[in-house]
């Protein structure tokens, strides 16, 4: 999975970069969420914006990584791309995860400054 | 009048991808929108991992034909394997789900068995038969059906 990271104020944006999220590439962001929770982060923000599909694994991917921050966590996600916001709506995953169009709109709705850290 | 397309790919994930896009692209000139077929490409994705992992245990050793027809009411994809067949109860599970959960309860949201719920969701008919060897899912949907 091809991704990066960069924090901004509390928040730590993970960006994806490859067109697809799947079953392999699903592991890859659970483990790299896993890792950033046991560092204490808190609060991260999915850029989807390079993503053009996703499937029922790689959803369940990021359920579980909304389930890796535990009480309290925030897990946020932007730029979706329409054929993922099918699958958010087919799911009702819509309902479950707070989605922004842009990253500074979901930064600044999170509480974090605009600008990286 | 019918057109029809017709795949055959090894059972390796990576192949999955690119018959979705196909079959999205075959669903152009029918009166479904571009929602509907993402939607159905969405589907034969979720049919295609289903057979690759729960039929051949991720073997890339395999085979999977996909056969799409479109006619003036429908559309219809057909995928037929020789994996493992898919157990009754996991098809009666599926069709009766309404992928039912509370939003906020986030421990209860589901991770895994979301494939089949959603081709119920999306297709008007989800049949399944084994003729001795083969899998056979055929996954329907019927222009004009689904309003939004």
């Amino acid at each position: 999975m091809h991704a990066e990271t960069e924090v901004v104020g509390d928040t730590v944006v993970v960006t994806l970069l490859e067109p697809r999220l799947d079953g392999a590439r699903g592991l890859k962001l659970r483990q790299k969420v896993a890792e950033l929770a046991a560092g204490g982060t808190r609060s991260i923000l999915l850029d989807l914006t390079a993503v053009e599909f996703v499937d029922s694994t790689g959803l369940g991917a990021i359920v579980s990584s909304l389930k890796l921050l535990g009480k309290g966590g925030r897990f946020q996600l932007c730029g979706l791309s329409q054929p993922v916001r099918v699958l958010l709506r087919l799911t009702r995953m819509d309902q479950v995860f707070k989605s922004f169009a842009r990253r500074e709109d979901a930064l600044m709705a999170a509480g974090s400054p605009c600008s990286p850290v | 009048m019918l057109a029809r397309l017709i795949l055959t790919i090894p059972t390796q994930m990576d192949r999955v991808a690119d018959v979705g896009a196909r079959v999205r692209a075959f669903c152009a000139g029918t009166p479904l929108d571009e929602v509907d077929a993402m939607e159905i490409e969405l589907c034969v994705v979720e049919a295609l991992n289903n057979a690759i992992e729960h039929g051949y245990g991720l073997r890339d050793d395999g085979e999977i034909r996909i056969s799409a027809v479109r006619s003036s009411v429908a559309i219809s994809v057909e995928l037929m394997d020789a994996g493992k067949p898919i157990p009754h109860d996991v098809l009666e599970g599926a069709a009766n789900s309404n992928m039912d959960f509370d939003p906020g309860d986030v421990a209860s949201l589901p991770e895994r068995g979301l494939g089949l719920p959603i081709i119920n969701r999306v297709m008007d008919r989800v049949g399944y038969r084994r003729d001795g060897v083969h899998n056979i899912l055929v996954l329907t949907r019927r222009f004009g059906t689904h309003a939004r």
